[in-house]
């Protein structure tokens, strides 16, 4: 319900567009919330041909959608901590609420990738070793991103090892 | 699961309508919007090896900058027909999506275009600008093809992630009062998060408009870029070439060149123009952080008021 008013301002949006500067709004800001559209973009145009294009409103969507389910995983994740009363999450949490919610088939693979990351974590040079991982799994840049985003959500705290986990992205773009 | 579903429907739903008054409205703006949108793409990959995860919000932040007004489109608009130049330096993606514009520049001239040639390029320019005037309803009608090509392509990698482990997407069309069936791993996740969103919602921090851009400075240098043939963002190489042909173009054919901007734009369009341009030198001399030297830049502001 809340998706279908965000979307229906669109139109306001493209009103606001006609003129050269937007006012100031005293609104939480886009990226606050969502993910950066254009890694989004890159992320999609993977599953493409060469030629493919993509429509603009189509990455409007699934950078809505991909934010809520981050947001999604992430509160069961969260819910789970409280009821331990813990106050970091980490990736086993992850894991654990994405079990819950339905989500078996992304365990396995999740698994090997949470592994071979906390491998990782104890070297120096973590660029360095970040794009092998990354490479092996391209089916798995979604999730990489998807953590990523839980570096930036405040209100569920900040884990070490999901700040560590901003070091293999420049090996994934 | 379900619930990525039932909102995907309904986003569809308001989707279209959205769609069809943009291209029954204002075609020409939605359409440049997104030649505009397409530029951005091409410093963002050009610097997606170099750059780091907060860079990369940067250049997510460019996106949204491009994304910018019917101003931007006619300011880009009107650079466009200035250059003649064909970028050469770009990717394999880039330039398939280039293509389209770049034959149809070539259709409309008689003569094949010689990048190089500085001198060349001046009346072929002039000529370029008033055949995509008079035929912009069939540029923009070709340039539709490929916009609802993508369309589909979307929609059945989502219809694909449904039916996943044999479950069933939610019909288009739901009511409110009818109950829905999620699965049932899912269902208490799913409150706490209409929970969530209503809260937000009270507290007024939804995103209801999307802004054209996120930062005003930002906003104004992409105003103030040299673009090439397409609108696609020149570097830094092809600046100085631009530059050296705008300065013979000028010379050669002062009277097309000047009479190009006032054919480009409406009146109001051009007034607005000029203050944008006053903010792009002021922003030019407070911001050295500027990619390009400083005689290319001066060159080519000097040239640009003087076009205007």
């Amino acid at each position: 319900m809340a998706e279908s008013q965000a979307k229906s301002p669109g139109g306001c949006g493209s009103h606001e567009s006609g003129g050269d500067q937007s006012p100031r709004s005293l609104h939480v800001r886009e990226q606050d919330r969502f993910l950066p559209i254009a890694n989004i973009s890159r992320i999609m145009k993977r599953g493409l041909p060469a030629n493919g294009k993509i429509a603009k409103d189509a990455k409007e969507i699934v950078q809505e959608c991909v934010s809520e389910f981050i947001s999604f995983v992430t509160s069961e994740a969260s819910d789970k901590c409280q009821r331990e009363k813990r106050k970091t999450i980490n990736g086993d949490d992850l894991l654990w609420a994405m079990a819950t919610l339905g989500f078996e088939d992304y365990m396995e693979p999740l698994k090997v990738y949470l592994m071979r990351y906390r491998e990782m974590e104890g070297d120096t040079k973590g660029s360095a070793k970040g794009g092998d991982p990354n490479a092996k799994k391209d089916g798995q840049s979604s999730q990489n991103g998807q953590f990523s985003q839980l570096a930036h959500q405040g209100p569920y705290g900040n884990s070490q090892a999901q700040q560590h986990m901003m070091v293999p992205m420049p090996g994934t773009d | 699961m379900q619930v990525f579903q039932r909102k995907e429907d309904s986003s569809w739903g308001n989707s279209m309508p959205t769609t069809n008054s943009n291209i029954q409205g204002s075609e020409s703006f939605s359409l440049t919007k997104d030649m505009i949108m397409s530029t951005t793409q091409l410093p963002a990959m050009k610097h997606s090896g170099l750059q780091l995860q907060n860079q990369d919000s940067t250049s997510s932040q460019s996106t949204e900058e491009e994304s910018g007004g019917g101003e931007v489109a006619s300011f880009g608009e009107y650079k466009r027909y200035g250059c003649s130049i064909v970028n050469n330096n770009l990717s394999g993606y880039i330039e398939n999506l280039g293509k389209p514009i770049e034959n149809y520049t070539k259709s409309i001239t008689t003569s094949s275009m010689v990048s190089q040639d500085s001198v060349f390029p001046a009346p072929t320019s002039g000529q370029i600008s008033w055949s995509l005037q008079c035929a912009e309803t069939s540029h923009f009608n070709g340039f539709l093809a490929p916009e609802y090509a993508s369309t589909p392509t979307a929609l059945p990698h989502l219809e694909m992630m449904g039916l996943v482990s044999s479950r069933v997407p939610l019909p288009h069309h739901i009511q409110e009062n009818e109950p829905i069936f999620v699965n049932a791993k899912q269902y208490h996740a799913i409150l706490r998060r209409r929970k969530h969103r209503a809260k937000l919602e009270a507290q007024n921090k939804l995103i209801k408009c999307r802004k054209p851009y996120l930062h005003e400075s930002r906003h104004l240098h992409a105003l103030k870029r040299a673009r090439g043939s397409g609108g696609r963002f020149l570097n830094t190489k092809k600046l100085q070439e631009s530059s050296n042909s705008l300065c013979s173009s000028q010379m050669a054919n002062g009277q097309n060149f000047s009479m190009s901007p006032h054919g480009g734009g409406s009146g109001i369009g051009s007034s607005s123009i000029s203050p944008s341009s006053n903010s792009n030198c002021i922003n030019m001399f407070q911001n050295p952080q500027f990619r390009f030297s400083g005689y290319p830049s001066t060159h080519h502001a000097s040239a640009l008021m003087s076009g205007t």
